[in-house]
């Protein structure tokens, strides 16, 4: 008892504000006690005599500084508060008295205005003269109907809240004084500089702005058509708090001095944990709360997630390696996401900007700190990915699309600057944009989601950047045109299966990941392993090169009951002596790596996982010109498989380039596998 | 009385509401990329495989350290720089320089002097780390805060903690 006692007093901590430090402490009797989120005012009250309240709710947020020359930006970062603010839209409203009973609910409307519950009427509380509070909470539930879409009514619903413990909202908040037949009016504004609000309603309330952008203008039948949108109607939570580190929910024994900073979305809860700083500090911190591009990246993943399906298994991604294309195709899209709605939303988001070439918005960027008068060199330009740049010359995951063809989909910065380049127009050179040219975000809507058009369907696993481009084409009904074309093969290196590049002496070097195999078809297959060098910070198996994928469904393999693979060891496999082996892996797989690393090299294993429903990683059996493997199928049911080739080396990082495997698959009564032409 | 009632009631709801909000958190097959997006810095992209650990001495002359450690060798220069934020002021020690390379298990530190840190409002210190090999960057920063006690990190520490212990 002595020691629970002596524990929850070091909650009860007091409140100190640095007027020098914007230091951002817990305030005296906020405990985290854990409790739900409060009940939404949700009652009009109706009073025989009363009087109309009027007022707005607006936010303010910090400007960016933007460093230009020409039409490139070298640097964006957060500056000082704007003067120009931006209405909360939405809100919950709640009045209460002196005595806190709650006398009145309402809405703010479109425009921040304070209105009665619908929206629309007057708000209005008793003719009894007193003092009254008005909070306004960074919270919505409000449904908005479209008649022409399948399910007519969508909901918005979203809580921005300070913690996981107290869930307690923001609530912005004024006082009414009421002499029985007159009121004041009110002008709520969300500060934005913690030397005055410790909490940064400010941020809060930018947060919510995002989500409510993003929220209006995939309502808009003008960018999503006539199309199901009621994914849109799950509730989100958001979590935030000045100066605090979210990280630190994830890895609570770690210590915050050196905990790396992150801003994240966790899929199962619907619940997104946005970066506010560390340990106290939002002065010089890496912090998230006015990073629009980083809060829609997370909303990107929350849209992917609800709407359509998200598979990625995380991992480590620097924007500088091939990697896993289902995490590549995540990321790019949430990185695609973040730069397209404030492009296309910029005055909603971005209301003082200046410095933009053109005035048009196309990054995915990220800053810590801020600078301003009194915070003279706090503010630091962390990250900037040009969503217009040519993936040959780009900073982040450059691309050689005529060397590497395909390379692009285990790219998340060059699946970014393709989704974006395709559907927006840019006047800002280098014009690499090939927006109106057929294709419109209402296709990517479509390609997204769960429908049998979308990459989000449960026929559809193992999503990729690949597949939804060839969703977007199907969606448009036509082939792409020769501007949407550059994009993919000669911007970036986005080529589609079936593109001839893939085509090598006649055999083909990339199928696609996750392609299906099936059944009466002829091919001829090649791996081009290549090398794995700690020393370049390559340790990683190459999925575009050393690796092939293959769908495994029993649709499409009628009576196969193993698949042996046969590796040409005649001299049309140049160089290929170590080993191809087989792994089956289950959906939601995480890739095993065989390479760890030990001092300055690399040391191998044949690693095996519990997300492998079998594999054959032992000896090739040699049969003549070929050498042999066989892998099982028994037990696949009518699940989805992933059949992964893979090279493996006892030296990846001394692997030839010029290194071919030829394979091809067989079943067990030697009729040839091949993979589809399409997904 | 109401505030032992409170202290009863406390437990049980951070055990009910703590269950229920955790037990995600720790799995990363929910969206969640293990490896932070900051992984990308303003010094183009990198690998946090560094690892930081601060000690600090305070008085009226404060001794900040950062000692930095690699699981690996890292045989090529690194650049460090501390940033010291308003109400301190360094006695002693370089803000900023170079090392020639970092071995495994062979922790480097660095340490500053200064005035200031023990000061009843929070004062903060950044230091960071960075390795210039082109091909392979490795990375790591941190914040110091000199009222560290009162954040809202301590506070989420404790309660994970007392979760923990209730549980077993």
């Amino acid at each position: 008892m002595k020691t629970m006692m002596s524990y929850f007093y070091l909650f009860i901590v007091l409140t100190t504000y640095s007027s020098c430090q914007g230091v951002v402490v817990p305030e005296a009797n906020i405990v985290p006690s854990t409790s739900p989120e409060t009940s939404l005012c949700s009652t009009n009250y109706s009073y025989t005599s009363s009087l109309a309240v009027s007022g707005t709710a607006s936010f303010k947020k910090r400007n960016l500084n933007i460093v230009s020359g020409g039409s490139n930006v070298s640097q964006i970062t957060l500056g000082i508060v704007g003067s120009q603010t931006l209405p909360i839209k939405y809100a919950e409203i709640k009045i209460t008295d002196s005595q806190n009973n709650v006398v009145q609910c309402g809405t703010t409307d479109s425009t921040g205005v304070l209105k009665a519950l619908d929206g629309v009427s007057t708000l209005r509380i008793p003719s009894t003269s007193g003092t009254y509070t008005v909070s306004v909470n960074s919270r919505s539930v409000k449904s908005f109907s479209t008649p022409s879409r399948p399910v007519s009514t969508t909901s918005l619903n979203v809580s921005i809240k300070e913690d996981i413990y107290s869930n307690t909202l923001y609530a912005l908040t004024g006082s009414l004084s009421s002499n029985g037949s007159t009121v004041n009016s009110l002008t709520l504004v969300a500060d934005a500089d913690e030397r005055t609000d410790h909490k940064i309603k400010g941020a809060a309330f930018n947060i919510y702005n995002n989500w409510i952008t993003t929220f209006e203008y995939l309502s808009n039948t003008s960018v999503t058509g006539s199309s199901d949108i009621s994914c849109l109607s799950s509730k989100l939570d958001v979590f935030w708090k000045a100066g605090f580190n979210p990280y630190q929910y994830v890895y609570p024994d770690s210590n915050p001095t050196s905990l790396p900073q992150v801003s994240f979305y966790l899929r199962g809860d619907n619940e997104l944990y946005i970066n506010g700083g560390k340990v106290g500090n939002v002065t010089t911190a890496d912090t998230d709360h006015f990073d629009d591009s980083v809060i829609l990246h997370e909303i990107g993943h929350h849209i992917e997630a609800s709407c359509g399906t998200m598979d990625s298994p995380g991992g480590t991604h620097f924007a500088m390696y091939r990697i896993d294309p289902r995490l590549a195709f995540s990321e790019g899209w949430g990185n695609f996401f973040g730069a397209h709605i404030i492009r296309n939303n910029l005055t909603k988001i971005l209301p003082n900007v200046t410095g933009l070439p053109n005035n048009e918005w196309y990054f995915y960027n990220d800053t810590a700190g801020f600078t301003d008068t009194y915070n003279t060199s706090g503010g630091s330009s962390l990250i900037i990915i040009p969503m217009n740049a040519s993936g040959i010359s780009a900073d982040f995951d450059t691309v050689v699309p005529s060397s590497y063809p395909g390379e692009s989909h285990f790219r998340e910065a060059s699946i970014s600057r393709g989704l974006f380049k395709v559907i927006n127009t840019c006047a800002s050179s280098p014009s690499n944009c090939a927006g109106g040219n057929g294709v419109t975000f209402s296709n990517y809507w479509t390609a997204l989601g769960k429908t049998s058009n979308g990459l989000g369907g449960t026929s559809s696993p193992f999503r990729n950047s690949a597949k939804f481009f060839q969703k977007v084409q199907q969606s448009t009904g036509t082939t792409f045109n020769t501007n949407i074309t550059n994009i993919l093969n000669g911007n970036e290196a986005l080529q589609l299966v079936g593109n001839s590049q893939f085509t090598v002496a006649g055999r083909n070097s990339w199928p696609g990941y996750a392609i299906p195999l099936v059944q009466n078809q002829t091919c001829s297959l090649v791996l081009t392993p290549r090398n794995q060098d700690f020393t370049t910070g390559k340790i990683d198996s190459d999925q575009r090169y050393t690796n092939h994928f293959y769908l495994i469904h029993n649709s499409n393999l009628a009576g196969v009951n193993s698949i042996k693979l046969k590796k040409n060891n005649t001299a049309s496999s140049a160089n290929c002596n170590q080993s191809l082996d087989l792994l089956l892996f289950k959906e939601g797989y995480s890739y095993n790596e065989d390479c760890t690393y030990s001092g300055s090299s690399c040391i191998t294993t044949r690693t095996i996982s519990n997300d492998l429903l079998s594999y054959n990683r032992s000896s090739f059996i040699n049969e003549g010109s070929y050498d042999t493997k066989t892998i099982s199928l028994a037990g696949i049911n009518s699940n989805y498989f992933l059949l992964n080739v893979r090279y493996f080396s006892t030296s990846p990082s001394t692997t030839a380039n010029t290194t071919s495997c030829v394979y091809e698959l067989v079943d067990q009564n030697g009729a040839q596998l091949c993979p589809s032409t399409s997904y | 009385m109401s505030s032992i009632k409170l202290i009863y009631l406390v437990p049980f709801f951070i055990w009910g509401c703590l269950e229920n909000s955790s037990k995600e958190l720790h799995s990363f097959n929910h969206g969640l990329s293990p490896f932070p997006k900051s992984q990308l810095t303003y010094t183009g992209p990198v690998e946090r495989v560094l690892k930081i650990q601060f000690k600090v001495f305070k008085n009226e002359s404060s001794t900040l350290i950062a000692e930095v450690s690699s699981e690996t060798d890292y045989l090529a220069p690194l650049q460090f720089s501390w940033k010291l934020g308003e109400g301190l002021e360094l006695i002693s020690g370089e803000t900023s320089g170079q090392i020639s390379q970092i071995k495994k298990n062979n922790p480097v530190q660095f340490r500053l002097k200064v005035k200031g840190f023990n000061s009843s409002q929070a004062r903060f210190a950044r230091f960071e780390i960075v390795g210039l090999l082109t091909e392979r960057r490795v990375f790591a920063d941190g914040v110091l805060n000199s009222n560290s006690e009162n954040t809202f990190e301590k506070l989420v520490q404790e309660i994970e903690l007392y979760k923990k212990e209730t549980a077993d």
